[in-house]
């Protein structure tokens, strides 16, 4: 009966053509756009730089080099905020694919005529980094504005507060960003997490 | 405060003669540093009697963060569960729970009630029915908001039921929460079956479905309106393990699964998080392993993977498809000898879901392992091991090409243990590693984005077990890095080193134990790094050249002391001080302390 099973899974398999060439990659179309500001993550700074760039160049190719595999993101006020509103799912699971296709949806939103984004980021004076062999916390004050241009004006929304982010440093790789946390400015106040829980998918 | 909190928590933890009658066991934990502190405690008690069985649990959790400016974040659960056997097949279960979760001047109050009647007098069939009431208060600096409502629900489960010899489970549930702001309901249905045979043979698969429907504000945006939300997944899942006679092992699963949200939402600009979309996903995975008298092992497997998000016209919506092929192999080349060997390959391609996009692109894997050890004699063995890596990213098109690059990782290392003497024994690690970035259109030699990164290091780790309460544990680690760019000329790469790093770490720890319940642990860390960096010096005659300069000097010293009081195998009180001296050329002398308490008690 088991054998059945087996032979029935491996005839459904080849029937349905399930199966893609290990080896074999298509050929890329030589460049014409530009490239993004990237520097090699030999040091926790020197990803939080690269965050910074892909950010304000809306790269998303440098943006998801920061972050480590087992990242997470989270936002406890904002979540709090969110659960008395029925909506605090959208702070669930928040792993890097989350925040590789949240980013996505806010670069592909904002890489348009008329909508910039601009970001600030600041060592926190009350908040020194701790930098380890291996692991690190690194603390950035933030600014980021939306700006939003038409006929009518420039709607501009500042979103302010601390970035936590913990780093580390695997054996056979650069620096990424293993987790991330944000806290508003102001307790109730527009954060970045707010911000980019509205871009979730 | 803290102080009389903590030993409040200290006294009911082990004194208490009231809490000791009523819990299972209690957990507690303070912590704190320079800027942090964070308290947990936890207590469960299990009832248990002839007719009647309780669960009770009570979790806190308060976290007070300094600065900037002080957060007070406080979270507080109680719970009870109880059982209680009315009939042979009749139960009734009444549970409740209460919580406070607090931020500030912020808190969320929540009580769940809940009866439900278990009953399994119906032959096959055992059926749960519930009902309940939910109730959340937010207290809010903009005023309270109360959300309440009754709850019910139906589970069902058939039982002991086998089809020529296959255990089948099936089970259906059907809750409703008609909170008056969150109303919210849910469907679940699964069908699917587990057999395991003598000689380890398996199959196994299920079916799964559930919906849930809810409807909340949407409070994201100034102009709140109600969503109402609608999910439905759905999945099947199969696995089996096949011994094709003395040849093989064949081991196969695969998965399907899909989930859809609806949103019905009144606003004319809804949220992109609040539109329509799907996502489904397909894979298997083949593998196959051999063995010959248990000498030399071979595996190989295969495994395929497709992935599909739409989100109902974005450019962004993706389909990936992953074919990955991993062999392993291993063998006893002799009594001393063996070596192993594994590698996987593999290719993901991401393509656009309405047509051609700029985030189309293939990802290329490759990793492979080799290791060798050989045991010399009872005192001394030793094992090699090289490693390379290759992750390729190749954009189709031509807007993002510029960052196709190749990460290549280069490794080699070694490690040997010696017992030098019955109580001295002796690890010692070393490792090479060289790291290339390239990127396949970047050939510049100014501003150029290829990089190398390298790295050595030496470990070694000695124990010294002086008598049976006494171990002493001395270690040094030396590391060197560098990092620079790297030039394409004349058909070759050329290395510019940017910056060099050494690292010393010398390390002592002891394990003292004067009696079987207390163990004392000191530790001294002393960690030195220095940092130079290559820089352009220009020649009052002559072209000049680069040069080598101190960019940083750290010097840390960190103090640590680990007291563990052994109660029995179970419960144990753990205290731990930590102290960092931090000094550095141009900053101010940075000391961060780190305190500790743990204890685990069981009544």
């Amino acid at each position: 009966m088991k054998k059945i099973f087996v032979f029935l899974f491996l005839i459904v398999l080849a029937i349905g053509g399930c199966f893609k060439n290990p080896v074999a990659t298509r050929t890329g179309q030589p460049p014409a756009g530009i490239v993004g500001t990237w520097e090699t993550p030999a040091s926790p700074e020197a990803v939080i730089r690269n965050l910074l760039f892909s950010y304000n160049e809306m790269f998303i190719q440098n943006f998801q080099s920061c972050l480590g595999e087992n990242f997470y993101f989270s936002s406890p006020e904002d979540s709090i905020r969110a659960e008395a509103q029925g909506s605090g799912y959208l702070y669930y699971d928040w792993n890097k694919s989350v925040e590789i296709s949240t980013a996505q949806n806010i670069f592909s939103t904002f890489n348009v005529p008329g909508r910039k984004l601009d970001l600030i980021m600041s060592e926190s004076f009350d908040n020194p980094d701790s930098l380890g062999d291996t692991l690190a916390v690194v603390y950035r004050e933030y600014i980021l504005r939306s700006i939003v241009i038409d006929s009518l004006g420039a709607d501009t929304t500042t979103m302010t507060g601390l970035a936590t982010f913990r780093l580390s440093q695997a054996m056979l790789s650069f620096w990424t960003i293993d987790s991330w946390k944000d806290i508003p400015a102001q307790p109730g106040g527009l954060s970045w997490g707010q911000f980019k829980a509205m871009y979730r998918r | 405060m803290s102080r009389l909190k903590i030993t409040m928590l200290l006294i009911i933890a082990v004194y208490s003669p009231v809490f000791s009658q009523a819990v299972d066991g209690l957990y507690f934990v303070f912590s704190r540093n320079n800027n942090t502190y964070n308290w947990e405690s936890r207590y469960n008690r299990r009832l248990e009697s002839r007719r009647f069985s309780a669960l009770i649990g009570l979790d806190g959790y308060s976290i007070l963060i300094k600065k900037p400016g002080k957060r007070w974040q406080e979270n507080l659960t109680a719970g009870f569960e109880g059982r209680y056997r009315l009939l042979e097949n009749l139960h009734i279960s009444p549970s409740l729970s209460h919580s406070r979760a607090a931020l500030q001047d912020r808190i969320i109050y929540s009580s769940d009630f809940k009866i439900a009647v278990p009953y399994s007098g119906l032959g096959f069939i055992r059926a749960e029915p519930f009902i309940g009431n939910l109730w959340r208060k937010s207290v809010e600096p903009s005023g309270d908001k109360i959300n309440r409502g009754p709850s019910f629900g139906l589970q069902t489960d058939l039982r002991r039921i086998s089809v020529k010899g296959y255990p089948l489970r099936v089970s259906t549930s059907y809750s409703s929460f008609a909170l008056d702001k969150i109303p919210f309901s849910q469907f679940r249905a699964a069908i699917g079956t587990e057999k395991v045979w003598e000689n380890g043979d398996t199959l196994q698969w299920n079916f799964e479905n559930s919906e849930s429907v809810k409807k909340y504000y949407s409070g994201s945006r100034l102009d709140e309106n109600l969503v109402r939300q609608v999910k439905v997944e759905r999945g099947a899942n199969w696995l089996s393990r096949t011994t094709a006679g003395r040849l093989f092992v064949i081991r196969a699963a695969a998965g399907a699964g899909r989930s859809n949200y609806y949103y019905d939402n009144a606003s004319s600009h809804p949220l992109l998080s609040e539109s329509d979309n799907f996502s489904e996903s397909y894979n298997y995975a083949v593998q196959i392993d051999k063995d010959w008298q248990k000498k030399v092992f071979v595996s190989a497997a295969y495994r395929w993977r497709s992935d599909k998000q739409d989100f109902l016209g974005n450019l962004l919506d993706l389909w990936s498809e992953l074919g990955e092929v991993l062999i392993k192999a291993g063998a006893f080349i002799a009594s001393k000898d063996s070596v192993g060997f594994d590698c996987l390959f593999g290719v993901t391609s991401f393509y656009g879901l309405h047509g051609p996009t700029i985030n189309e692109r293939d990802q290329r894997t490759m990793i492979m392992n080799l290791r060798y050890k050989r045991i010399f004699n009872r005192q001394f063995w030793g094992e090699m091991r090289t490693g390379y890596s290759l992750f390729h990213q190749l954009y189709i098109n031509s807007i993002s090409s510029a960052n196709n690059n190749r990460n290549e990782t280069y490794l080699l290392g070694s490690r040997f243990g010696w017992t030098i003497l019955q109580p001295v024994r002796l690890i010692q690690d070393f490792e090479i590693q060289a790291n290339y970035i390239s990127y396949d259109y970047d050939r510049l030699t100014i501003n150029t984005r290829n990089r190398i990164f390298r790295r050595a290091s030496w470990n070694t780790g000695i124990e010294v077990r002086c008598s049976s309460s006494l171990t002493i544990r001395p270690g040094y680690l030396y590391r060197y890095e560098d990092y620079g760019k790297l030039f394409w000329v004349e058909n070759n790469w050329q290395q510019a080193t940017g910056w060099d790093r050494r690292y010393h770490r010398i390390e002592a720890k002891m394990e003292y134990s004067p009696a079987a319940w207390l163990k004392i642990e000191p530790q001294y860390i002393w960690e030195s790094k220095n940092d130079y960096n290559y820089v352009f010096a220009p020649a009052d005659s002559g072209p000049g050249g680069i040069i080598r300069q101190t960019a940083g000097r750290d010097l840390k010293q960190t103090t640590a002391l680990a007291v563990t009081w052994r109660i029995d195998a179970e419960q144990n009180l753990t205290a731990s001080y930590n102290r960092r001296v931090w000094t550095a050329p141009g900053r101010s002398r940075d000391i961060g302390d780190f305190l500790n308490v743990a204890v685990r008690y069981i009544f």
